[in-house]
């Protein structure tokens, strides 16, 4: 029986965000969405989930080079497919950082 | 005889509507020193360039499942293909005539036929010819040419390829997530055969998944990842565009002191290629936002139903999309080289008209070419540019 999501997660502007990857307890796992304060990813096959809290490096690909923000990752649900973790905020400009990220973002189509 | 003045038009188009096999077989020649690293055995086809166009049939209607053809020219002299030569509409049939009718003049492989056949459909297969469009058709035709032929940067590529999955992932998580299928494959694995879509067995629980046709499952999938590429071109291609309505509606103005005639026909074309432009460009605005809603309604929502019942729509919007890009592609083109020749200078009344005219066949109706006519004899008319409506440039 899977546990129901937060309704916080729920209220949250998810982003889906090209590149970015999580590493949970140092396995690199692709990402699926991403909001202010949770992150789902899909679960590989080695991932061990016993334990409610997890160590996450969350990464992303910028300009500059790859950006690397460590948070400690609590477990909201997980599936045969994909893990959904929770975790605070990294910056203060954090939810501007995955924004900047988003495929919908990044090719919205206004009119003229 | 060629309409020229057409042919120049077609030349200048830019990725989505023209694909110069000639350019890329050079460059494997001289990259590779290998012939057999070539596209094609039929050595009129390796020196020949592809365009996308309209076709109008006999009872003038273009086609709503399919409205762009692939039309192959063949130029008389490759390295000045601006000068003329033989064209015609790519169908299985045509291809056979021109194919027989090039053996009387050149030694061809007969048993090339096949094989090229199999590489123009593969390029007939799309509405556009974008590198990752085309080399995404060949992939899934599992024909492998040098990727000389698809002109992708590896970054562009890794980028182009991160952006598709990106998006593709959270759909097999969220279709999986509610099918009572066995979910063993791993999502990343799925991901990228959904991309590539080199197996039909392979994703067959996706189809199912999705609730699809399984007859037409790939098409539809197929079209909806190229739906996905073509937000990415038209947001590329969106701030050309706008600066170009910008420019149409505050610097269009002639060093010519115009006589009232004139100025209200300079107004009228503006208003005309302007509305034009918002009028197809909101259109394309309505077809994303439908995409990114019955999107969302899927991996936010998981609701399957909107989602299927846009995939079951998308093989028009995706060949419409398609067809669109390549007009707005080529009127930017012909904006900036307009731009270019004036080098800051204003432009005469006569330019300026000559740019709008040309915006608005661009604009105001799809390029087009006629079908060919099968009682037209062999090498006189096979559809191609000289049977082009004259007056759509």
């Amino acid at each position: 029986m899977r546990p129901p999501p937060l309704p916080e997660r729920r209220k949250e502007e998810r982003y889906l965000a090209p590149g970015m990857v999580v590493h949970c307890d140092g396995e690199a796992c692709a990402v699926i969405d991403v909001s202010r304060s949770a992150v789902r990813f899909v679960r590989s096959q080695g991932l061990m989930l016993g334990c409610d809290r997890h160590d996450l490096v969350l990464e992303f690909p910028r300009a500059g080079g790859v950006v690397r923000y460590p948070v400690e990752g609590r477990i909201i649900r997980f599936t045969q497919l994909c893990v959904v973790m929770g975790y605070d905020p990294p910056a203060a400009d954090w939810e501007q950082q995955i924004k900047a990220l988003d495929t919908a973002e990044l090719t919205a189509l206004t009119d003229f | 005889m060629m309409d020229r003045e057409i042919l120049q038009i077609f030349l200048r188009s830019g990725p989505a509507r023209k694909y110069d096999v000639g350019h890329f077989s050079r460059r494997v020649a001289a990259e590779t020193g290998d012939s057999s690293a070539l596209l094609f055995r039929t050595h009129f086809l390796n020196h020949s360039i592809l365009f996308k166009s309209v076709v109008i049939d006999k009872s003038y209607k273009i086609s709503e499942s399919r409205p762009i053809s692939t039309i192959i020219y063949s130029p008389y002299d490759y390295l000045k293909p601006g000068d003329g030569g033989e064209s015609f509409i790519f169908s299985e049939e045509n291809f056979q005539r021109f194919f027989q009718y090039k053996v009387r003049s050149e030694t061809v492989d007969i048993a090339s036929f096949s094989s090229d056949l199999d590489a123009l459909n593969v390029f007939d297969s799309v509405p556009t010819f974008s590198p990752i469009i085309i080399e995404l058709a060949f992939t899934r035709s599992n024909i492998r040419p040098s990727s000389i032929y698809f002109d992708l940067t590896p970054e562009l590529r890794v980028k182009l390829n991160t952006h598709m999955k990106a998006r593709i992932r959270p759909l097999i998580v969220a279709a999986y997530e509610q099918s009572s299928c066995d979910i063993e494959r791993a999502v990343e694995e799925m991901t990228s055969k959904l991309l590539y879509l080199e197996d039909a067995d392979s994703v067959m629980p996706l189809i199912e998944a999705l609730r699809l046709d399984p007859s037409t499952a790939l098409e539809v999938l197929s079209s909806w990842i190229g739906i996905t590429y073509f937000e990415y071109e038209y947001a590329a291609l969106q701030p050309q565009l706008r600066a170009l309505s910008e420019w149409i509606t505050k610097n269009a103005k002639t060093k010519d002191s115009l006589r009232p005639n004139e100025s209200e026909y300079l107004a009228t074309l503006s208003r005309f290629v302007r509305g034009r432009m918002k009028e197809e460009w909101a259109r394309v605005v309505d077809l994303s936002k439908t995409y990114r809603e019955t999107y969302h309604a899927l991996v936010f929502k998981s609701d399957i139903k909107r989602f299927s019942d846009f995939l079951n729509s998308c093989r028009h919007v995706y060949w419409d999309l398609g067809e669109t890009l390549g007009r707005f592609e080529q009127a930017t083109i012909a904006w900036r080289m307009f731009e270019r020749q004036l080098m800051g200078h204003k432009p005469s009344y006569r330019v300026v008209i000559s740019l709008y005219t040309v915006l608005r066949k661009l604009l105001g109706a799809p390029p087009a070419a006629t079908a060919p006519d099968p009682e037209d004899s062999l090498g006189e008319n096979r559809g191609g540019f000289s049977t082009l409506t004259a007056d759509l440039f």
